[in-house]
């Protein structure tokens, strides 16, 4: 066979990675990709080839002489041919799915994460600041587990009365009524949620709950009702405890100062 | 000056063009409107142009300029909604200045854009498109101008829908888009803009922003109102049209109720501070949806090729009841079983409000027949099920229940339970007599579906607008004419009747 | 007077300037009065003082960057006795004159705008550091006078000396880094204002208790003190007026204070390396000779291994920096890296992705210069699938609502992709950026063996085992990464991420020490053939250095927005009509404009050197008198 060009082996890179990325890791291995972010790893598989054929001129030589080749040589006139006819084609059809394209709404242009207020405070007072704030009955955990473990149950209790409808069995964000609610229930299980907040953090969403949004985290559609109407203080901090002795994630803590 | 001369040094002044307009943002500019190419496009070609024409120097700013307008492209692909609140003052000396401040709060603050587009050529958005809504706007609705219109359509979106839009557009005066009345004036000059003329006349809200905020941020102490007052706001807010209350004379029927009175579409409320929270209370006026009293919920079923629509009285795993209203006010029950039903009865849930619509059937280990009701709570061991009037909690561990296991293919297997839990490595079942074990790994995460789980979309037929039409000292009134309904005191009602509902 | 058409072009110009302040000084003529704010013309007060500060803050980096360089270099060609590096110092402490006065002409504008926008902020400011101010005056003269002496007493001082020239310089450095330390803790007090840290001071205490014995006569010092022990947190701020009652000390040593100025030194050492390689990347593409391409060839190598070396630590201290700013307080750590800022980390990793692969491709690019560096071509295709496998992970977002469709975002099941998503947390991106410092690293290793052969006799075993060193370190680095998923974030920010750092860091040592060895006496096969470079590669040179730029453009936003509507967090809000936090889309464009101008300026200070070389052989007297006329200003 035939030894491949350089170009010819670029052009089998580029397709490849992007039938890997759009078929395989989004269909096989996992949920699709959505297509912004597979555009973002396109263009450094592309920044990639252009960098590996232009860091020596003979690589670069030999990658354009194909495409020189199909430009100017008489044996190449049929290549020429297909390709005065294909590109238009592309075109054509690239502008026909950007206009026959049907109302795909936008994601939700809410933030990531929203950002807490400096002062903590359930229904009207201030428990104090979001950064100072702890579980006051975090410390049972070493003091006297037996305790620690009272609390655990009450928080079970109180999460599966209220919470579990929506945040699931399993703490995964997959109850009953998930599949019918955007923004989807928080998962608990993600490693990138319970490690990433202070306990303060927590307290402020179920105290808050969706209405308690910030401005900047709109839209305002998330089902979370305002617990603080409901439960007890002491029954918010007790399920939070639940919630990382459940999942076995422990919540951001800043140890020593320094 | 040569040709070359001439295409070079245009070709640099378009590149700096573009790129000054592109930082500007002016994609306004005839040149490059957002139907042609936009500026990041000319920039491109210009850059591209210069790159092989120019030589060192020039090349090398083309390709300086070439990078920073690089970062600032892939920077503003980035979706954002801003946190700017800068209006002051409007100047109608210049109205079209003014639409070019409703513009930046249209594509800014508001966030109008997100869902409606101001160009034909576009992709349908998820609302309305409004080239030329200062026109059209007075030919929506008869006997009102455009401008008249567009204040309606502002403050409350909901009344004059466009066909084939639904009921989604929030009130952008609320919170959280809050815009203020400045910024609703410059939107409403912008949109007249749009092939309209701008109406700069002032107006007056019509809505009241002072108690709404205050009815939304602060609740009051509840039961500081005048009883007597609040008794008034129930006749006038129109409350009796559904609820009755023993005592006063309900409009609709036109006559006293009495000791038998027939409920009508909302729960009688003669003795509802005798069993109720004014803390519930005062949510069921405020979020109408929150808590649905059994038997008053709405519901829409469709069967044997009609649709129901009316409040559900009952459900149980064979059968629904609805309850329909025909035009003439005759009531009608259908009983309408699951195998009739033209559609999955499963709707949309929304909130936590079809708490309390969960039908499960267990079966205790101690106990022969099943038993079915309503999920109230569940825990990791116990199910807290409402049967009849009285809740009853039963063990999990120790129950034969019937239970629906999905598997991966999707195929459902019923049958009955022999022990296992979610948390097990296993499940026994047995189907068709036979024990079988399923392997927890293998079921679809989080379902133990409840075999008789059917779930309907059940919403409050009670109007959500009453935080809007009832002021704070209206609400506070209320509250208190209602703590005094505890069923003990009704006597002492009736004597008042005679004034309130004549004002 | 015969008027040229120069001179009616001059004066059309003036004219027009004239015009202009005419036009714009009614909008200036605002209430005097002790106004909170005043606004400034045409582009609002918050874009003038942004514009005025960042081009101040680039221009200062250039000042403190070049001379830290100009030492460096200075220094090695005194060690080596070779007499090019010796010149290129000096030809850039020349250039440091024109970047000098602009630098301060910037800073009194900015100061102006300052005082004139926001006046009860400066007062409120330079009421608490007032004595800063006095002392960074002292320093500022100092760095004045020791600027003129190092770079007049050049030609001078040479040989015998060398030795106090270069302890001069080295003062030099030391006033300007001084400076930047007593401007850092203004800016860092407002955006993390003074927080008492560690213990208590008996003076703090004592001061403390007579300030509350002022406030409220009715206390006795026994009650105020109960239960107030070393650890006990006062504030330092009275809580309604928000006056600032601790120690000068206590405001200048606050959470940010620290990290804030290591960071800023180190990248400045970066990028006046990475400033100077693209001076020499613009003279090697207009140069004629062939002496004058190897010798900006070498410039720019120089330049660009300097800029490596400082750009290797600066993802480490911007960590330290971003820990800092979650210690002092959450909220403002989660809005950083979980909210309004998010997005900015995105484009921060395309930018610093963008100058490790353009490092990386410049190194490659100079293999092409020696004979022999031809073996080690065949690894490069690994190396760049790895750095920008490493790149992808950086910038691969954690929440993607922002950037996808409603059906994509269903079909995913949430805002978060269940695999890439975890490419989000930061884990994932501690271990990527320690790959790919490691993978540039070995590029510069290659780069540094071609053309050698060694000699020493464990040769074979050294290459074994700096090979097998890579293979554990990266193992190990990745091992930590997957645990890192697992543990607590405290115990991942305050142990594993460290030891993924030093990991990276000792093999870097370790691996030079044993490189140095083996290579001591090696035979060369090859010279380096200066000037035969490629055009692209100076290209990349220059990409390098705009992307550092706007890369502390865009940082200078994030720094300063994280207080959001605050003009000292917590402390002082900002009542003004810019009191909300601009778009990334709007900040990115004014950081653009900054670009813009900012490179206009340098180049015409390149452009001045260039110019003065010129005429040199004409009159060296008068370039002479052209700089100190620049200087004086």
């Amino acid at each position: 066979m035939k030894k491949l060009s350089l170009f010819t082996i670029c052009l089998i890179i580029l397709v490849g990675s992007w039938v890997f990325l759009r078929f395989v890791v989004g269909g096989i291995i996992s949920v699709p990709i959505p297509g912004s972010v597979i555009a973002m790893y396109m263009g450094l598989i592309i920044i990639a080839i252009l960098v590996h054929i232009s860091v020596e001129d003979s690589l670069f030589q030999e990658f354009r002489r194909p495409i020189l080749e199909t430009l100017v040589e008489d044996k190449r006139r049929n290549h020429r041919r297909v390709l005065v006819v294909l590109i238009p084609l592309l075109l054509l059809g690239y502008t026909y799915s950007i206009i026959a394209q049907r109302a795909n709404p936008p994601g939700s242009p809410r933030d990531a994460h929203p950002s807490p207020p400096l002062e903590l405070t359930y229904k009207d007072e201030v428990i104090g600041t979001m950064q100072d704030v702890v579980n006051p009955f975090r410390h049972y955990e070493k003091d006297d587990p037996e305790a620690f473990s009272a609390h655990v149950e009450n928080g079970k209790r109180v999460y599966h009365q209220n919470c579990f409808y929506c945040h699931g069995d399993h703490l995964d964000g997959q109850g009953h009524f998930a599949p019918y609610l955007q923004p989807l229930p928080a998962n608990f299980q993600d490693p990138g949620i319970i490690p990433n907040f202070q306990e303060s953090f927590f307290f402020w969403r179920i105290a808050k709950g969706g209405p308690g949004l910030p401005a900047a985290g709109t839209p305002w559609d998330s089902a979370m009702p305002i617990w603080e109407n409901t439960l007890t203080q002491d029954e918010i901090w007790d399920v939070i405890l639940f919630l990382s002795h459940y999942t076995g994630y422990q919540f951001r803590t800043f140890g020593e100062a320094h | 000056m040569s040709r070359n001369t001439l295409i070079k040094i245009a070709s640099l002044i378009l590149m700096v063009v573009s790129f000054i307009a592109y930082i500007a943002g002016a994609s306004a500019f005839p040149i490059a409107s957002e139907n042609l190419l936009p500026w990041s496009v000319w920039f491109l070609i210009a850059v591209i142009v210069n790159i092989v024409l120019w030589t060192s120097v020039m090349r090398l700013l083309t390709f300086s300029l070439a990078v920073i307008w690089f970062y600032a492209f892939v920077a503003g692909l980035v979706p954002e909604s801003s946190t700017a609140v800068n209006l002051t003052e409007l100047d109608w000396s210049d109205p079209d200045a003014v639409a070019e401040q409703g513009a930046l709060v249209f594509n800014g603050k508001g966030q109008c854009a997100a869902c409606h587009t101001v160009d034909t050529t576009a992709p349908p958005g998820r609302c309305p498109d409004l080239t030329d809504i200062g026109i059209n706007a007075a030919t929506r609705v008869p006997g009102m101008d455009a401008k008249a219109y567009l204040i309606e359509s502002m403050y409350q979106p909901a009344n004059y829908l466009v066909p084939g839009y639904g009921k989604i557009m929030p009130e952008v005066w609320k919170a959280p888009i809050a815009l203020s009345k400045l910024e609703i004036e410059a939107v409403i000059a912008y949109l007249q803009s749009q092939g309209g003329e701008i109406d700069p006349t002032p107006f007056d809200e019509p809505i009241d922003r002072a108690d709404v905020a205050t009815a939304a941020a602060a609740l009051p102490p509840l039961l500081t109102g005048d009883p007597e007052l609040g008794k008034k706001v129930f006749v006038d807010a129109a409350c009796i049209s559904c609820h009755a209350v023993k005592g006063i004379e309900s409009p609709a029927a036109g006559e006293v109720n009495e000791e038998d009175f027939e409920v009508v579409t909302a729960p009688d409320l003669s003795e509802i501070a005798a069993f109720n929270d004014m803390r519930y209370l005062e949510e069921s006026i405020l979020v109408p949806g929150a808590q649905i009293v059994s038997g008053y919920g709405a519901v829409t079923v469709r069967a044997k090729g009609t649709t129901f629509q009316g409040t559900l009285v009952s459900q149980d795993e064979e059968k629904i009841v609805v309850r329909t209203k025909t035009a003439d006010g005759v009531e009608e029950e259908h009983t309408i079983l699951l195998s009739e039903l033209d559609d999955e009865p499963i709707e949309e849930l929304t909130d936590l409000e079809a708490k309390g619509y969960l039908t499960l059937t267990i079966t205790p280990a101690d106990a022969d027949t099943p038993v079915t009701g309503q999920l109230v709570s569940e825990t990791d061991e116990v199910v807290t099920l409402k049967v009849g009037d009285e809740a009853r909690t039963l063990s999990k561990t120790d129950v034969k229940s019937l239970m629906t296991v999905v598997t991966f293919d999707g195929d459902e297997i019923v049958g009955e339970y022999v022990s296992g839990t979610m948390d097990d490595d296993e499940i026994i079942l047995i189907v068709d007599g036979s024990e079988e074990m399923f392997d927890t790994f293998d079921l679809e995460e989080a379902t133990m579906t409840r075999a008789f789980g059917k779930r309907l979309l059940v919403t409050s037929p009670m109007p959500e607008n009453f935080p809007i039409i009832l002021s704070v000292a209206d609400l506070t009134n209320l509250l208190s004419f209602l703590s005094t309904l505890t069923g003990a005191t009704a006597e002492a009602v009736p004597e008042d009747t005679g004034d309130a509902p004549a004002e | 007077m015969k008027i040229t058409k120069k001179r009616l072009y001059l004066i059309l110009g003036c004219v027009l300037v004239f015009y202009a302040v005419l036009t714009v000084a009614p909008a200036f003529a605002q209430d005097v009065t002790d106004a909170e704010y005043r606004t400034f013309p045409l582009i609002g007060s918050r874009t003038a003082a942004w514009i005025a500060s960042q081009l101040h803050l680039l221009f200062g980096s250039f000042i403190l960057g070049v001379p830290m360089f100009a030492v460096i270099i200075e220094f090695i060609g005194w060690k080596t006795k070779d007499e090019r590096y010796d010149r290129m110092a000096q030809e850039f402490i020349k250039l440091c004159m024109g970047a000098f006065s602009t630098t301060a002409l910037l800073g009194g504008v900015l100061v102006f705008i300052l005082i004139w926008c926001y006046p009860k902020v400066m007062s409120k400011l330079s009421g608490i550091f007032g004595p800063t101010m006095i002392f960074y005056v002292f320093l500022f003269f100092g760095e004045t006078f020791t600027l003129y002496l190092y770079s007049y007493g050049w030609d001078k001082m040479q040989g015998r000396h060398k030795g106090w020239h270069l302890f001069l310089g080295v003062l030099l450095n030391v006033f300007g880094t001084a400076i930047m330390f007593v401007s850092n803790a203004w800016l860092s007090y407002q955006t993390s204002p003074a927080t008492q840290h560690g213990i208590l001071s008996e003076m703090r205490k004592k001061s403390w208790m007579e300030e509350r014995l002022a406030a409220d006569p009715s206390l006795t010092p026994e009650t105020v003190m109960e239960g107030v022990t070393d650890h006990t947190m006062i504030p330092l701020h009275n809580e309604t007026t928000g006056e600032f009652m601790g120690t000068l000390w206590d405001a200048v040593n606050n959470f940010t204070w620290m990290p804030i100025n290591i960071h800023r030194l180190v990248g400045n050492i970066a990028f006046g390396g990475s400033i100077v390689a693209a001076y020499a990347a613009f003279r090697f593409l207009v140069a004629k000779t062939k002496e004058d391409k190897a010798h900006y060839d070498w410039m720019g190598y120089t330049g660009n291994f300097i800029a490596l070396c400082g750009l290797i630590p600066l993802p480490f201290l911007g960590y330290w920096l971003g820990r800092e700013i979650y210690m002092f307080n959450n909220t403002m750590g989660i809005n950083m890296m979980g909210s309004l800022f998010s997005w900015l980390f995105i484009i921060q990793a395309v930018m610093i992705g963008v100058l490790f692969i353009g490092a990386n491709y410049y190194l490659w690019s100079g293999m092409g210069r020696i004979d022999g560096a031809e073996i080690y071509a065949r690894y490069r295709p690994y190396m760049i699938t790895v750095i920008v496998i490493c790149v992808a992970i950086w910038m691969t977002p954690r929440t993607l609502s922002k950037i996808s469709t409603a059906s994509e975002l269903s079909a995913m099941g949430g805002a978060n992709h269940p695999h890439l998503g975890l490419f989000g947390l930061m884990t994932a991106k501690n271990t990527a950026v320690n790959i790919i410092i490691l993978t540039t690293f070995l590029s510069f290793l290659f780069y540094r063996r071609s053309g050698k052969t060694p000699t020493a006799s464990w040769g074979k075993v050294g290459n074994i085992a700096i090979s097998s060193i890579f293979f554990f370190a990266t193992v190990s680095i990745v091992v930590i990464g997957i645990v890192g998923f697992t543990v607590p974030t405290d115990l991942r920010v305050n142990t594993l991420t460290p030891y993924q750092v030093l990991i990276a860091l000792a093999v870097m040592a370790v691996v030079t020490v044993v490189d140095i060895f083996m290579y001591r006496k090696a035979t060369t096969s090859g010279t380096i053939k200066w000037g035969e470079m490629t055009d692209r590669s100076q290209y990349v040179l220059i990409l390098i250095a705009i992307t550092f730029t706007s890369l502390m453009g865009l940082m200078g936003y994030a720094r300063s927005g994280l207080r959001e509507a605050w003009h000292i967090f917590g402390v002082m809000q900002d009542t003004s009509v810019d009191a909300y936090t601009p778009l990334l889309s709007n900040a990115v464009n004014i950081v653009a404009i900054i670009m813009v101008v900012f490179f206009a300026l340098v180049g015409f200070i390149f452009w001045l050197g260039l110019w003065g070389e010129k005429k040199k052989q004409a009159s060296a007297a008068t370039i002479e008198a052209a700089v100190t006329a620049e200087g004086d200003d």
